[in-house]
């Protein structure tokens, strides 16, 4: 069933065509997809869990289920959101069993750090702050550059919410940010 | 990455672009390939497992399934002499392969993983 290609080759190769080896069963192509692409789902979802051996172990999580049922993708081309998709699932199964959901009325100030240590961390503190919905539909429309449409698409969040979401979060950042100095976005 | 119509604050979005990281992939892939490994075994053991219990399970029903099966082949013999002659033949031997190879297609059987 495998028709793999020889080693040098992978680079030039087109996410489609790998993909399309994937569905077939080459583990090889499915290794280079998980290369290709460990940036994008490592950096969202430590984006949404603010912990980075934590974002790895749903990385690792959700290449390992991606590789069990790609042969069940639709096409091709929808790898990348079907990814990310599969990322968003196994942090919201996380999320929910971790019950440390935030209320949008709680004390801003409450687990937030005394002192800036970065801006990534700031923004990571901040996120974290967030109720899970509106954190996780912030990232996607920020960090994945997703419309709000989109976004309920993927998360099943009717649209309306996600709009309100959005704004309702976007504004609670800012204060955040500007509540503990950083300049960037006043 | 700047394909979104709706409201956007562009100083967030500077923020989340700046936030950005390539991360170092040696380690996550060393840990992945383990995880994998990890994964490939247990479903090793799991289709051995399932081997074993399918194999038991032929066994116990095989009897009866040939009993039945002979039961409705002599009777289908008595209705008709040339179907009868058909089954045992090395062409309904054939298609019989055929139809069941096609079913394992059809259900992805054939696959691996």
């Amino acid at each position: 069933m495998t028709a793999s290609l020889p080693a040098g080759a992978w680079a030039a190769a087109s996410e489609i065509s790998i993909v399309l080896l994937a569905m077939n069963g080459d583990d090889a192509a499915y290794g280079e997809l998980v290369r290709r692409r460990q940036g994008a789902i490592r950096n969202l979802l430590r984006r949404l869990t603010r912990e980075a051996s934590l974002a790895d172990d749903l990385a690792q999580q959700t290449f390992v289920h991606g590789w069990q049922s790609i042969r069940h993708l639709k096409s091709p081309a929808a790898f990348g959101g079907w990814l990310r998709k599969l990322a968003v699932n196994f942090w919201r199964q996380h999320a929910r069993g971790s019950k440390q959901e935030v209320a949008w009325d709680e004390d801003l100030r409450a687990e937030y750090p005394a002192a800036t240590v970065s801006r990534q961390l700031d923004l990571d503190a901040a996120l974290a702050q967030l109720p899970c919905d509106a954190r996780l539909c912030i990232v996607l429309a920020y960090n994945e550059g997703m419309t709000h449409r989109e976004i309920s698409e993927t998360t099943s969040i009717p649209l309306g919410t996600v709009k309100s979401h959005i704004t309702r979060g976007s504004a609670r950042l800012r204060e955040l940010l500007e509540a503990y100095g950083e300049t960037h976005v006043r | 990455m700047k394909r979104m119509s709706d409201e956007i604050d562009d100083r967030l979005l500077a923020l989340f672009a700046e936030a950005h990281e390539n991360l170092p992939s040696t380690e996550f892939m060393r840990s992945y390939l383990a995880r994998m490994e990890r994964v490939r075994r247990l479903q090793g053991v799991r289709r051995i497992a399932l081997g074993l219990v399918l194999g038991v399970l032929a066994a116990w029903i095989m009897p009866s399934v040939l009993t039945s099966t002979a039961v409705v082949a002599h009777m289908m013999g008595e209705q008709s002499r040339s179907y009868a002659a058909l089954i045992i033949s090395p062409a309904g031997w054939g298609v019989s392969m055929l139809i069941g190879f096609l079913v394992l297609l059809r259900t992805g059987a054939l696959r691996r993983r």
